[in-house]
């Protein structure tokens, strides 16, 4: 009895430390290993000979190549834990690191690990002694003394009672679809309109999923991208946004020929400036290269800047569009000395607009959520997002599947965001149902 | 002094002893029953009904392992429905009226014909165990019976105290006397006993109820057997009754308001706490000030019998005052009562003193089941009885126990939540208490556990050939809908089976309990790799591994003290059960994997 038999759940983690080093390492552990770690590659070698280095280009979830690295395979039982065990071998930029590993957990069957898991896998599977085996336990059980209670102490005042609030919204619709199902002759139609009630949680859902993401954005920093024709002024208005920065850390051409980055403070929050400079034609027409590199860097961004200038057709406008997906998109016209434009308009020649743009960013960024979220941001980020797509599941289910599907949604959603502040969702179900309900026949 | 022997002691003859007996006797063991008065065995105390939400799923589980519970209901039953239809296939739960009087008939004569199983009148004042093992147990008038195994099933008749108003009686059960000695016994045997509450309504003449004024309840047009073994033919074999509805008013919670005062519970006199889900009527008049009317639920006994119970009206208020809050209710203005309704206190055995087989951690050989283990209602009695019956007869027979996952059965939760969590009030199963849900249905019941049944010897073979071909049709009915190109049009939502019909030229005359499970497996197949994919998440490939019983918790490396204290106190027996204990965190998991890796290092 001293393997983990193959059903144990695939577990991932960043193995390196927490500070931005050279080199940072993504460790996979369990049966899902390879096929989880395949996932993020860029065109995978099929079978990696085993505990060989393979270069790889490491993807965000719409297959644009954001790192080039190394990936290693080695097969159970010949590895660190004993299992299937794959390394990812990255920069070592903690945001490149938490996209990968949020990428990872969120394939089917595999998890984020525990605090020691690895250490108690290996342990377990025989590859170290027991005084390695205890050293972590030691660590692990210090952890634990401030324990998963205290990861809701983690969470900052403000967003644990956010957190609290909506967990009250979302019990409450719980309690009434399980009161419906439970009790149909005390309690029948207690759910009332399903989806409306769902959307009215989910939407405070969605803003707290990116409120931690913008939080943890606050301790990591930021990457604002500037984007659009060539001709639009970008670069005037990267100059003028650097230059303008008291705070200005250093401004040089970027680790590419064409894009320049400059580090910036903005009332405390780090901020990387990217010029995408040097793209002369409308998206769909770019060389290769270029397309390779915008993309990255557009993947990497936290918020994006598209600049367009005056005279710009619509049609122009919805293909610089499409190029950006799933990121806070800021449009913008430039040139406005010159003409007279709708919306957000900035003049890098005379200033006008750009400090209101600039605070405009900062807005985006951050959402108004001020401290950030400590060590466990990224599992309380996991958790929220299976809160969040567990109720769009559960918003689908309320049109077209039963009403025990849609309660059995709304618990998974309801434990998740219990899992963030460590509360115990089924004893709180059943408390609820009594308190609401006069049950008993 | 006489001895008599056998192989399995039963101890009560409620829902929980007759399912343990029959189930041991079955098995071919020699069954010896202890019941105080044998003419009251398998009585319904209090409702007339079986099943309902997660009641209903219980009894289908008991009946696909072999349990008597729903062949018997469907004998006495008079008014069939199923619950929850519209609301999914997993919540679909049947509930079945049963004329009382003849349930209790109908299981007496099971228990008289069943080979190997005798029947013994009188009260089992002691347990006699040697060296932690149960060899016996004494009687109050002096016998012994010799036994290696011995099921408890005592339901409300430890030290049971009965109250009407301020008036106080000893006895489980109107009219029944209660159980004295044992307590004591268990006691001595080093047991913690607790005290609960429970209640239940007054008895109504049925001729003097005004049924004209109350709102018409039929059962199923169609009704369906609750059990899977009960032939078609003759079913059912009741006339039919209908129930009827009624409302509290104003009137009716004046009244109770104003006798509150005479409430033994208001007045401090019980000191018990009984099941939020099965309040009396003075406590939701309390508790739901604000509620203008509560439902009350007519319920007849049987179509000869002359009593009718009205559910939802449980009361320990004294008699005058019951007299007159039942007269301020619409159709009951002239109600005549047959008894009235009274509160029982009795001693239960808190459930984290059991193993998942239902026997005791302190005495091997000795199982609780039922009542007696802080749970409330007859199924999850029954099903109790059953799961302790079959562990006690396989123990004796030296066969490794059955203990069902929390994936495969209701019962398996049931019993988990109480081993592992204990209890703080009477407790009822809830579907919600599942996280398998989706998949821990009326429907496929057979199909998760009819091969336990037949493997431990209760299910006969050709009951379990008909489940194999059962689930073999399902099987194949679903690859075909596949091979013929229906099977994504059946997982849209608005497509049924039925409606299929049309283009699908080839389609094989099935039953409907196939088409139903077909249709469901194809539509939820989805959803319960969803739910299935969440529950698995934190799964630990070693949630099998046993804790010894004699662990030093304190000597497990870096456990907090809370945690240790925690786990002292409800003696996990697996890493599974450890892992469910509030405040078990990940870490703390690790940290007993290493220990018990380590101490089982050590031994070899």
């Amino acid at each position: 009895m001293n393997k983990e038999s193959p059903s144990s759940a695939t577990i991932v983690a960043v193995a390196t430390g927490p500070a931005a080093g050279g080199v940072g390492i993504v460790r996979l552990s369990g049966p899902l290993a390879l096929r989880a770690a395949k996932s993020v590659i860029e065109k995978p070698v099929d079978s990696p000979a085993p505990r060989t280095a393979v270069m790889a280009a490491f993807t965000d979830a719409n297959g644009a190549v954001v790192d080039y690295g190394l990936c290693i395979y080695f097969p159970a039982p010949h590895s660190y834990t004993g299992e299937d065990v794959v390394e990812l071998h990255a920069h070592g930029a903690p945001r490149l690191l938490a996209l990968l590993v949020s990428r990872l957990a969120t394939v089917p069957g595999v998890r984020l690990a525990e605090a020691g898991e690895f250490t108690r896998r290996a342990y377990m599977n025989g590859r170290i002694d027991l005084a390695r085996a205890e050293a972590v336990a030691d660590l692990v059980a210090a952890d634990s003394l401030l324990g998963l209670q205290a990861a809701a102490a983690q969470l900052n005042g403000a967003l644990s009672r956010r957190v609290e609030s909506v967990r009250a919204a979302l019990l409450a619709l719980h309690t009434d679809l399980e009161a419906a199902l439970n009790f149909p002759e005390e309690a029948d139609d207690a759910e009332g309109d399903v989806a409306t009630r769902i959307n009215g949680v989910l939407a405070p859902v969605r803003e707290l999923a990116a409120s931690v993401q913008q939080g943890a954005l606050a301790r990591r920093g930021a990457k604002v991208v500037l984007f659009g024709p060539v001709n639009a002024g970008k670069s005037t208005l990267f100059n003028a946004w650097a230059g303008d920065e008291r705070a200005l850390v250093d401004a040089e051409p970027g680790t590419t020929r064409d894009a320049l980055e400059a580090q910036l403070e903005w009332d405390g929050l780090k901020v990387t400036l990217v010029d995408t400079a040097g793209l002369r034609d409308s998206p769909g027409r770019l060389e290769q290269r270029g397309i390779e590199r915008t993309q990255a860097a557009l993947a990497q961004a936290d918020a994006v800047v598209l600049l367009v200038p005056p005279g710009s057709h619509d049609e122009e406008l919805a293909r610089w569009r499409s190029q950006v997906t799933g990121k806070p998109l800021l449009e913008v016209r430039s040139k406005a000395d010159l003409a007279n434009a709708p919306g957000l308009a900035v003049s890098a020649l005379t200033g006008v607009g750009v400090e209101s743009l600039k605070q405009r960013v900062r807005e985006l960024l951050t959402l108004g959520v001020a401290a950030a979220v400590t060590v466990s941001s990224l599992r309380h980020q996991e958790a929220l997002g299976r809160a969040l797509t567990a109720l769009e599941r559960a918003l689908t289910a309320s049109r077209s599947s039963t009403l025990e599907v849609v309660a059995g949604e709304v618990g998974l959603a309801s434990a998740a965001l219990g899992e963030v502040v460590g509360a115990d969702v089924s004893t709180e179900l059943l408390d609820a149902i009594f308190e609401k309900f006069c049950i008993g026949k | 002094m006489s001895s008599l022997r056998c192989d399995v002691l039963i101890v009560g003859l409620g829902h929980a002893g007759c399912e343990a007996a029959l189930a041991a006797a079955r098995m071919g063991l020699n069954v010896i029953a202890v019941t105080l008065n044998r003419q009251r065995s398998a009585v319904m105390s209090c409702n007339p009904a079986i099943g309902g939400t997660a009641k209903g799923h219980l009894v289908k589980e008991l009946d696909a392992l072999g349990g008597q519970m729903a062949r018997a209901a469907d004998e006495a039953g008079t008014h069939f429905i199923t619950l929850n239809l519209s609301k999914g296939p997993a919540v679909r739960a049947t509930r079945v009226l049963c004329d009382r009087d003849a349930y209790a008939v109908v299981m007496q004569k099971q228990l008289d014909c069943t080979p190997g199983l005798s029947l013994v009148e009188g009260e089992v004042a002691a347990l006699v165990t040697e060296g932690g093992r149960a060899v016996g147990a004494r009687l109050a008038d002096g016998r012994e019976i010799v036994t290696p195994a011995v099921v408890v099933t005592t339901g409300t008749f430890l030290q049971a105290l009965m109250h009407v108003g301020a008036q106080k009686e000893v006895g489980g059960r109107l009219g029944d006397a209660a159980a004295t000695g044992l307590s004591g016994s268990l006691r001595e045997l080093g047991f913690v006993l607790g005290r609960f509450k429970t209640g239940t309504p007054a008895r109504l003449r049925k001729s003097s109820i005004d049924f004209s004024r109350c709102q018409k309840q039929p059962g199923d047009a169609h009704p369906r057997p609750f059990s899977r073994w009960t032939p078609l033919k003759g079913f059912p074999q009741k006339a039919p009754v209908d129930c009827y509805l009624t409302f509290t008013n104003e009137a009716t919670h004046r009244i109770l308001r104003d006798n509150l005062k005479f409430s033994p519970l208001y007045q401090g006199e019980i000191v018990g706490r009984g099941p939020r889900y099965c309040p009396s009527v003075e406590d939701k008049v309390v508790r739901f000030a604000d509620k203008v009317r509560h439902t009350v639920f007519l319920e007849p006994e049987g179509p000869q019998s002359d009593l009718v119970y009205p559910a939802g009206l449980s009361t320990s208020l004294p008699a005058a005052a019951q007299l007159a809050f039942l007269r301020s209710i619409v159709g009951l203005e002239d109600v005549q009562v047959e008894r009235f309704g009274y509160a029982v206190e009795y001693d239960y055995s808190p459930p984290t003193q059991l193993k998942p087989t239902l026997e005791t951690q302190r005495v091997e050989g000795l199982y609780f089941a039922g009542q007696l283990n802080g749970t409330s209602g007859y199924e999850e009695a029954a099903v109790q009885g059953l799961l302790a019956g079959i562990n006690a007869a396989l123990k004796v027979k030296g066969a490794p126990p059955l203990v069902l996952g929390r994936h495969e059965a209701h019962a398996a939760v049931l019993v988990d939540d109480l081993v592992t969590k204990g209890v703080d009030e009477p407790f009822r199963m809830f579907t919600s208490r599942s996280e398998h849900r989706l998949k821990l249905r009326e429907g496929n019941a057979a199909f998760r556990l009819s091969g336990h049944g037949f493997r431990v010897g209760l299910l006969d073979g050709p009951r379990w050939n008909q489940v194999v071909r059962e689930r073999e049709s399902v099987s194949a009915e679903v690859a075909r809908l596949a091979n013929v190109g229906l099977l994504s049009k059946l997982k849209r939502p608005e497509v049924t089976y039925a409606a299929l019909a049309g283009e699908d030229a080839e389609r094989p005359v099935l039953p409907v309990a196939v088409t139903d499970e077909v249709e469901t497996e194809v539509k939820y197949a989805g959803y319960i790799a969803q739910a299935e994919e969440m529950a698995s998440r934190h799964a630990d490939a070693h949630e099998h591994w046993s804790i010894p019983h004699d662990i030093v918790w304190s000597s497990v490396r870096g456990l907090s003290a809370e945690v240790q204290e925690r786990l002292q106190k409800s003696k996990p027996s697996t890493v599974a059960q450890a892992k469910r204990l509030p405040g078990m965190t990940p870490a703390a998991v690790s940290l007993l994997l290493i220990h018990l890796k380590r101490t089982v290092i050590e031994k070899v």
